[in-house]
Order: C-alpha cells, then sequence, then structure tokens
C-alpha cells in the first residue's frame, strides 16, 4: 500500500467518520465542531487530488467562514441547545432502512463496476485554467454570473426573512 | 458543440438575454425606489413597474422568436426556450395582478421585496427553458428554490407561512443535495457538464458504465420531481400551499413546475435521447410512466379529502404534474407541443382560479371549501370565473384544459402507451367529484351572509386575462401548432 493510499484512507475515514458523528450527536453545538472536521477532511482529499487551490478554499470558505457562521448562529439562538427540546427522530425507523438500501445500492453498483477511471493528468496551470473557465465566453461566464446574482437575490431573501416586525 | 454556431457579437448576446436581463433591472429598480418612497401611498405604482418589466421582457422574448442559437456556450435559444420564457413570463405577470390587493393588506411595508422577488424568480425560469450546461442547470435551480422559499415566508409574522417557508427550504436543501450528487456522477462519467456532448459521448460507453448512470439519473429526476411536486417527491407541496401567501401559493404551483418541466424535457431528450441511448432512454421512460401514473393517481385521490380550497388546489397541482408527465414519457414531437401547450392552458387556468379564491378571502378572510357556500349569489362573476377555471382543470371541451388533456392522452396513444393514456382519462374522471365539491357549495348551498364579495380591478384584470388563455387554447388551438411544432422539433 503506498502512502497515498494510506493518506487517502485516513482522510476518507476522517470525512465519513465525522460527517457520521454529524447526524449522530443530539447537541447541534457539537455536531457543528463534527462538520469542522469532515470539511477538515475533504480539504485533505483535495489536496490528494493535487488540487490545492480547491483544498485553500475549502479551508477558507467553507471552515473559516460558513462553519464559524454556523457556530454563531447555534450561540445566537435561544435554547438551541437545551437538550429537553425533542429532536424530530421518531421519521428515523423509516429513513433508515431506506438509506441503507440506497447505500447498498450504490455500493453494489460501485462494485460491479470494478474498476477506477484512469486518473487524467493534472494540468500545471489548473489555477489559471480554472479562472480562465469561469470569466471565458465559451467557458463558463453565464454560470459565474448567474451566480453572483443568485447570492444578491439570497442576501435579499436573507434580510426580508430576518427583517424587524 | 458550440464550434458548430457562430460567435455572436456581444450586443446579440444582450440581445439574446434581454428577457433575463430586464427583469434583473426592473427587481433592482422595484427596489431602490421602494427604499427612496417609503410611505405606503407611494408603493401602490410597484406592481405596475413590475408588469411593465415582465411586458418589455416579454416583447424581447417575442422578438427573438426563430433564433437558433448558442448563447455564451451554455444556454440556446430556440423556439422552444422561447416558448417556455413567454408562458413564464405571462405567468408571473397574472401573478403580480394577483398579489397587488393581497400583499399591500398583508404587508404593506415590504411589498418592494416582493416584487422583486417575484421578478427575480422569473430570471432562473427563463434561464431553465434553454439552459444547455449541468452547471447552469443546477444554479438556476436553486436559483428558483431559494427565491420560491423566501415567498412561501413572505408573510414571517404568521407562523403557518413561517413554517411552510420551513418546510419549503429543508425538503428543497436535501434534495438539490442529491441532484447535485446525481450531476457529480453524470460528470463523472461521461467527462462534460455540456448536454451536447454529453450525448455524443453516451453511447461510446461501455455497457456496465452506462448502468452506472442510471442510479445518477435517478438522483438527478428525484431533483426535477421535487420542482414540479411529482409523487413521492410532494410531500412539501400540500404544507406549501396552505401556508403560504395565497398569491405565492399562485406562483409556486405554476413558476417552478414551467422551469421544472422544461428542464425535463431538455436534459431527457437532449442528453438522454431515446434515438441515442436506447436502453437508458427505456429506463428512464419506464421510470417517469410508473412516477406519472402515481402522481396523478395519488394527487387525485387524496384531494377527495380536502376541506381547504388552496389544500385542494395543491393536490390537484400534483395530479396536473402526473398529466404532463404523460407527454414527456411519449417522447415524441407531438408529446412535446403537448407538455407546452398543456402547460400555458394549465398556468391560465390556475391562475385564474387562484384569482378567484383570492378575491374571496380577501373578502371573507377564510380558504375552507365550506365558506364558499352560495358564492354564486354573493359574486355571481366571480363564481362563474371559478367554475370556468375548474372546468378547465377537468378538461371540458371549449377550455384549453381539454384541449391540453386531448393532445397528451393522443401522444400517449400513438407511442402505443394504451394503459398510460387510459389511467389518464380514469383519473380525469376521479378528479370531476373534488372539483364538483366546490361547484356544489358555490351553487347549491345556502350562503351564510348576502353581502356581496367585492373585486379589485387588478383581480378583475387577471380574471379577464386568464379567461381570454382559457379560451383561446381550447378554442383556437391550431393557431398555435405552428408554434408549438417549431419549439418540440429543436429536439427531434
Amino acid at each position: 500500500m503506498t502512502l497515498e493510499q494510506i493518506l487517502f484512507l485516513l482522510f476518507a475515514a476522517i470525512t465519513l467518520g465525522a460527517a457520521l458523528m454529524v447526524v449522530l450527536r443530539r447537541n447541534v453545538f457539537h455536531a457543528a465542531l463534527f462538520m469542522i472536521l469532515s470539511f477538515f477532511g475533504v480539504a485533505g482529499l483535495y489536496v490528494l487530488l493535487e488540487a490545492p487551490f480547491l483544498a485553500a478554499v475549502q479551508l477558507i470558505i467553507y471552515i473559516g467562514g460558513i462553519a464559524i457562521l454556523i457556530v454563531f448562529a447555534i450561540m445566537l439562538t435561544r435554547d438551541l441547545m437545551n437538550p429537553n427540546i425533542p429532536g424530530a427522530i421518531d421519521q428515523w425507523k423509516w429513513a433508515a432502512p431506506v438509506a441503507l438500501l440506497l447505500c447498498a445500492m450504490l455500493i453494489w453498483m460501485a462494485l460491479g463496476w470494478g474498476r477506477a477511471t484512469p486518473a487524467a493528468p493534472v494540468p500545471d496551470n489548473s489555477l489559471h485554467l480554472l479562472g480562465r473557465t469561469l470569466v471565458d465566453a465559451e467557458g463558463l461566464a453565464l454560470p459565474f454570473e448567474v451566480a453572483s446574482v443568485l447570492l444578491l437575490v439570497a442576501l435579499i431573501g436573507a434580510v426580508t426573512v430576518a427583517r424587524e416586525r | 458543440m458550440s464550434s458548430a454556431y457562430s460567435v455572436l457579437t456581444p450586443g446579440q448576446v444582450v440581445w439574446a438575454l434581454s428577457p433575463e436581463l430586464l427583469l434583473l433591472v426592473t427587481g433592482l429598480l422595484i427596489l431602490g425606489l421602494d427604499a427612496v418612497h417609503p410611505h405606503k401611498e407611494e408603493k401602490r405604482w410597484l406592481p405596475h413597474l413590475a408588469l411593465g418589466g415582465l411586458a418589455v421582457a416579454l416583447l424581447g422574448a417575442i422578438t427573438l422568436w426563430g433564433c437558433n442559437t448558442r448563447v455564451l456556450a451554455v444556454l440556446s435559444c430556440d423556439p422552444f426556450a422561447l416558448m417556455v420564457k413567454i408562458v413564464a413570463l405571462v405567468a408571473i405577470g397574472l401573478v403580480v395582478l394577483l398579489s397587488e390587493v393581497y400583499i399591500e393588506r398583508h404587508s404593506a411595508r415590504h411589498q418592494g421585496e416582493f416584487y422583486a422577488l417575484l421578478l427575480f424568480s422569473a430570471i432562473p425560469i427563463c434561464l431553465l427553458g434553454g439552459a444547455t450546461n449541468l452547471v447552469l442547470i443546477f444554479l438556476a435551480f436553486d436559483f428558483l428554490s431559494i427565491s420560491s422559499y423566501v415567498l412561501t415566508g413572505y408573510l414571517r409574522d404568521d407562523p403557518r407561512s413561517a413554517e411552510a417557508g420551513v418546510k419549503y427550504f429543508l425538503y428543497g436543501a436535501a434534495i438539490s443535495a442529491v441532484m447535485l450528487f446525481g450531476l457529480s456522477w453524470i460528470y463523472g462519467l461521461t467527462g462534460s457538464v455540456e448536454l451536447g456532448e454529453i450525448a455524443t459521448v453516451l453511447p461510446k460507453l461501455e455497457g456496465n458504465t452506462q448502468n452506472l448512470l442510471l442510479p445518477a439519473l435517478a438522483f438527478v429526476l428525484a431533483g426535477f420531481a421535487f420542482k414540479i411536486a411529482a409523487f413521492p417527491f410532494h410531500q412539501w407541496a400540500p404544507d406549501a400551499y396552505e401556508g403560504a401567501p395565497t398569491p405565492v401559493t399562485a406562483f409556486i404551483s405554476v413558476g417552478p413546475k414551467i422551469g421544472g418541466f422544461a428542464v425535463i424535457v431538455r436534459v431527457l431528450l437532449t442528453a438522454f435521447s431515446p434515438h441515442t441511448v436506447v436502453e437508458l432512454a427505456g429506463n428512464w421512460r419506464v421510470a417517469l410512466m410508473a412516477i406519472s401514473i402515481l402522481t396523478m393517481t395519488f394527487g387525485n385521490l387524496v384531494a377527495l379529502w380536502q376541506t381547504n380550497i388552496k389544500r385542494l388546489l395543491a393536490y390537484s397541482s400534483i395530479a396536473h404534474a402526473g398529466y404532463v408527465l404523460i407527454g414527456v414519457v411519449a417522447a415524441s414531437t407531438q408529446g412535446i407541443a403537448a407538455v407546452l401547450l398543456y402547460l400555458a392552458a394549465y398556468a391560465f387556468t390556475n391562475l385564474g382560479a387562484f384569482a378567484s379564491v383570492i378575491a374571496f378571502s380577501n373578502q371573507t378572510g377564510s380558504d375552507e371549501i365550506a365558506a364558499y357556500a352560495g358564492m354564486h349569489q354573493r359574486a355571481p362573476g366571480l363564481a362563474l370565473v371559478l367554475i370556468i377555471c375548474l372546468l378547465s382543470l377537468i378538461g371540458i371541451p371549449l377550455t384549453g384544459g381539454f384541449v391540453g388533456k386531448l393532445w397528451l392522452f393522443s401522444a400517449a396513444l400513438e407511442e402505443g402507451l394504451l394503459a398510460l393514456a387510459v389511467i389518464g382519462v380514469v383519473n380525469t374522471v376521479i378528479s370531476v367529484s373534488y372539483y364538483w365539491k366546490i361547484m356544489r357549495a358555490m351553487y347549491f348551498d345556502p350562503p351564510p351572509t348576502e353581502e356581496q364579495v367585492v373585486v379589485s380591478p387588478a383581480l378583475g384584470v387577471a380574471m379577464g386575462v386568464a379567461l381570454v388563455g382559457i379560451f383561446a387554447l381550447g378554442i383556437f388551438p391550431n393557431a398555435l401548432l405552428p408554434l408549438l411544432d417549431a419549439a418540440a422539433r429543436v429536439f427531434f
């Protein structure tokens, strides 16, 4: 087993284990902390895929921005960490078999396929290409602009939802 | 694929994107004007501005008719896309008319954001009509979802509206993650996010790689089914419909469905066309057939027990998504033309029905069917409009609903889908009984008071437009045939 494979298994275990804990922990605050750990595992996977820029974005935006925002939201919401609040858990009996079935099906299909896609060569200037694609008229210029309008609408929506009474 | 099209000049790109750009500019203008005019009286003309913006955007879409090209490599400007835009813009215009009195009454201080969000939500529907790139499709999908969530929970102080918004949001957020997972599989297996390129790569893939596309496609279809509220991804619909402000209910019963069906048709018939990948296409057709049958049967059966008219119309709209899916399963020129015609007829009909529901609840404050007792004495015109809309929803001759159903069922028969057509007809018969419940209350039950129901001018105009649409599509559908045929031929 190569070092790369060991690292992959490690990061994959961190990502999935932490993700599982996010779902299983009753305490929302702990769940948020496990989510940060899961994000960290994903960043590790990006490094292994030779996408350092994505790894950095994952660390800065997801852990540095989003996760911290979630932690703030939890701490600023009254009563959210009260253990006496009943969780909506009576549905899990139905959800669990469906989720397990789906998981089994996916694993079965992946095993049936039986081989990995040959890794595409990583271009030297992947960051350069990424930047180019986002503003290239033949690339993703329009989706890039739509994303900015989407963020504007999300912002207006957030203000509308959280406005003063 | 993009090389097959000539490169557009910047001016042509702006022209091709004019409907979306005009909607964006009008929305921003409304927000700005709303901020500098704090007084209630000055906000009266915000809806008129919104209507003006929609009219100009509609004009832009109409002037583009006949264009058949690719805009910025990710958006197709073709008759199908333009047809979707035209239907969507007319529908949103009707929703603005429905909103005027309701929003002024329930949220007088925050009218600007409402109309701005309504216009913004038309942008992704227009984009979904022509999007040929999975990235753009996903963005437009989420764009439409986010504006719909906010609109659903718009009356924040009304717990039902807030609850509906949260339910819709949680359900939608989960399903859009599932859909994205499926899209990532498609990208991983084909190496492309461009529908045209996926179509050329797919037939060359080995058999077992094609099999891996099945779960991927299932995840993506789950996302699409959520958008059109098809079984079993419909659970959000009844609660969201009942809790949302009624004009928003009208919007989410029509807007997301138009966008959802546009993208279902384009993705399935471009990338997974029955002409290129026979086996895979056979699989999704069987899956959609099952969804179609379950959706219409479930929607119609549960609608039988409803006592709240908004909830009843929610289940009825689930059933209608099932009918429209018949045209997609047929996957023929006729089928797609029928899908477009049905969506247009359904938009006019449902918005007409909601116009009368809003006019009625503005007066009585109730959405219970029992409250409609003796409505024909209190508001004969209103009762008549609602009857005509219900008859069109059933599919009685001379209405758009009839022609839509006729086209859908005959498209199914043409493709040898006899069982699907028969189940559609049986469902139509079932649906008569719950629509009849409303008619009976209005015409045969004694009214609790003699008080007349007053209809605001905006709602009157909306009903007028809806009726003209219903009868125009019902009596002269053949005038539209060449346009619908051109739109459907984009895929064949």
